[in-house]
């Protein structure tokens, strides 16, 4: 089968594929960078709002992550996905920024956790808001690293091999990240509830 | 396998991340061990609430803010951009060092053709300025006022430390000049 660089999405619009978007978006193609941007703009929108905690730095961090991939697109040498570079920005972009701030004092406000309405009875749901925003505390409460490798495995879903490369590091070091910092997060949650209460 | 093994290869296992020997090995530990059972059992809970937080849709206008940053910063000459400031401490500590070494080379540094060091000269200028500054006294203050022999003897003593630390530093002689 001839690949010609175009799939279907969900809407069954013509879509073109990340790496020839990339190939247009380095010859200076604008609306390319805009069909990149459309389409990963969730994925980073919501590992800048987890890292950050609150949804004006994360419109900040994600225009300024977009703008940097921009700037650097003409380097983008097609050996990991696009996605994978652009988690590796945001998540390298958010940590600087912390960290920036740590230095200068400054605090990066929490907002209430964002919850959804999924349950029968408003009991259960109230629960269920509970759990999540000792969850999102929980999550926020961690140490930048450790809140990173969380985001990108049990909230994006990445698996091992992708967080190595997001990470730059071996297989067996997201291995045992993850699992610290997992073990960090429940010790966290064991402390500020009783989380193992069924609904 | 040992408990504590199980327990540092329990979340590759919960994430199918294991190969498949070690992954039967950890489903057998599970299936005789209860400790090691209520230990996955809870971490699967708590992996399920945090993978289940709900997701956020990007603000509408993110497209047209991003755009307008990517025209702006292409509208600045790189030449008039603000350095990365982090180097700014590094860089001025850098400096300063320089300008220690550089300074400490051309006060007390004498080359082999034996010239004289800075520091001989300035202190040459500031011996001569005092006894400058006694003859260009203004006439009116020098009318009004009486050179007293205290007065001259504090100067003499101050002229011989002056030769005094010529002689140990660089062995000058500055009375005879050489």
């Amino acid at each position: 089968m001839i690949n010609t660089g175009i799939i279907l999405n969900s809407s069954g619009n013509l879509e073109m594929e990340d790496a020839e978007l990339i190939r247009l978006c380095q010859e200076g193609d604008m609306s390319a960078f805009e069909s990149i941007f459309r389409k990963h703009q969730n994925r980073v929108y919501n590992v800048t709002y987890r890292m950050m905690g609150n949804q004006d730095d994360a419109m900040d961090m994600t225009q300024d992550i977009f703008v940097k991939a921009y700037q650097k697109i003409g380097k983008f040498n097609f050996k990991s996905s696009f996605s994978t570079w652009i988690y590796r920005i945001a998540v390298n972009h958010c940590i600087d920024e912390l960290r920036k701030r740590k230095r200068n004092g400054q605090s990066v406000p929490l907002e209430e956790a964002i919850t959804k309405a999924d349950e029968t009875t408003p009991e259960k749901q109230a629960v269920l808001n509970d759990r999540q925003q000792n969850v999102w505390k929980a999550i926020n409460s961690l140490k930048d690293k450790d809140r990173s490798i969380i985001i990108l495995r049990d909230i994006e879903g990445l698996s091992y091999k992708e967080i190595s490369k997001v990470m730059k590091c071996s297989m067996g070091r997201v291995k045992s990240r993850i699992h610290e910092a997992r073990q960090k997060l429940k010790k966290i949650l064991e402390e500020q509830t009783e989380l193992w209460n069924e609904i | 396998m040992r408990c504590d093994e199980f327990s540092k290869n329990l979340s590759a296992f919960l994430d199918n991340e294991l190969p498949l020997e070690e992954h039967k090995k950890m489903e057998l530990h599970i299936a005789s061990c209860e400790t090691c059972h209520k230990e996955a059992e809870e971490l699967k809970v708590m992996v399920n609430i945090v993978a289940n937080t709900p997701r956020l849709e990007a603000p509408t206008q993110l497209w047209e803010m991003t755009h307008k940053k990517i025209i702006e910063e292409a509208e600045i000459p790189k030449h008039f951009r603000l350095p990365n400031w982090s180097f700014v401490p590094v860089a001025a500590a850098v400096f300063a060092l320089m300008l220690f070494f550089a300074s400490n080379y051309i006060f007390f540094h004498q080359d082999e053709s034996g010239e004289i060091p800075v520091a001989y000269y300035i202190q040459e200028h500031v011996a001569t300025q005092s006894e400058y500054s006694l003859s260009i006294e203004p006439v009116s203050e020098l009318t009004t006022m009486t050179q007293t022999e205290e007065d001259y003897t504090q100067l003499n003593d101050n002229i011989s430390e002056l030769e005094l630390l010529m002689e140990v530093h660089y062995g000058i002689d500055a009375t005879n000049g050489s």
